[in-house]
């Protein structure tokens, strides 16, 4: 089944997982879905860090960049998981700070969406290893979610 | 050229690429005493949306973070490099799978403690993104450490050693 046709199913109908399997990119990062993961939220997304997400060999951290592209992948399939859009959401905008240096391990993502529209979507993104008081990262997204 | 930016330039072309750099195909392109040029030469495996083909936004932030960062590091008065601190990318245009990407980071003003920076992404004469980060610039202290290390591996390099 290609990506628009997972998409074209209702919400109860398709998963985060689902729809990660089928973005390359996604793939590549070794990015997974855990829903209901046992906190009040009900989707969670991880990363387990690889050689293939290191940044400078010198000090064996996650490139930032890596990050960064996590939480981009995450912002989106959340929409696509809450929201009834039909098609992939395009990215305006993405700002990220960088709040402790990520170590190669594995990463935790949680999203929150501030705001639902017909065409704008605002995403907040929290990125954390050990301690989720502790975040990594945060960032916040603008999409547009035309429907075709 | 400085002295800097030449060490720059050959630790970065000299050395086997590994990491994120490798996964992503990123390359340092050129560079100068407060910039850096480089390239992600896009596969398949970079795709967002496969109904469109289009490269996903992760590795553009990837290269306009390195590219960045790189230039970053260029303007510091010792070889090291500088932490991001934020960045922000605007996303101008899709960018296909096919053509190589190429980001210009520059420093905009260098402080005691921070480097500004901007930069963007052009798929041909096509500009695809455009970002500002804000860098770390770490101590004199830090930075004689990473100085070191760096001329360390310059050295190895030059004798042959695999590091």
């Amino acid at each position: 089944m290609s990506l628009n046709e997972i998409l074209d199913r209702p919400l109860g109908e398709r998963s985060a997982q689902t729809i990660l399997d089928k973005i390359p990119y996604a793939v590549m990062m070794g990015v997974l879905a855990e829903e209901n993961p046992g906190t009040y939220e009900p989707l969670r997304f991880v990363m387990h860090a690889s050689e293939l997400h290191m940044g400078n060999p010198t000090l064996p951290a996650m490139h930032g960049g890596a990050i960064s592209g996590f939480m981009e992948l995450a912002s989106a399939v959340h929409i696509l998981s809450f929201m009834e859009t039909a098609r992939y959401p395009k990215l305006i905008d993405f700002s990220i700070d960088y709040l402790r240096a990520a170590r190669l391990q594995t990463v935790y993502a949680l999203c929150e969406l501030m705001r639902e529209g017909r065409n704008l979507t605002a995403v907040q993104v929290k990125a954390w290893q050990d301690n989720p008081a502790k975040p990594v990262a945060i960032a916040r997204a603008q999409f547009l979610c035309a429907d075709r | 050229m400085s002295e800097a930016a030449k060490s720059h330039k050959k630790l970065m072309t000299g050395q086997k690429k590994q990491g994120h750099f490798s996964a992503l195909n990123i390359s340092l392109v050129d560079c100068g005493d407060d910039w850096a040029e480089m390239s992600l030469t896009p596969t398949a495996a970079l795709i967002g949306d496969p109904s469109t083909g289009a490269l996903h936004s992760g590795p553009i932030t990837t290269l306009l973070d390195s590219a960045l960062g790189i230039a970053a590091s260029l303007a510091l008065p010792r070889l090291g490099f500088a932490p991001t601190i934020d960045l922000r990318v605007d996303h101008l245009r899709m960018a296909n799978a096919q053509e190589p990407l190429i980001a210009r980071g520059e420093v905009v003003r260098i402080t005691r403690n921070v480097l500004f920076a901007k930069g963007s992404v052009r798929q041909g004469n096509i500009e695809i993104a455009h970002a500002v980060g804000n860098f770390v610039r770490l101590s004199d202290e830090v930075l004689a450490i990473t100085e070191a290390h760096i001329q360390q591996q310059l050295e190895a390099m030059d004798s042959g050693v695999e590091l």
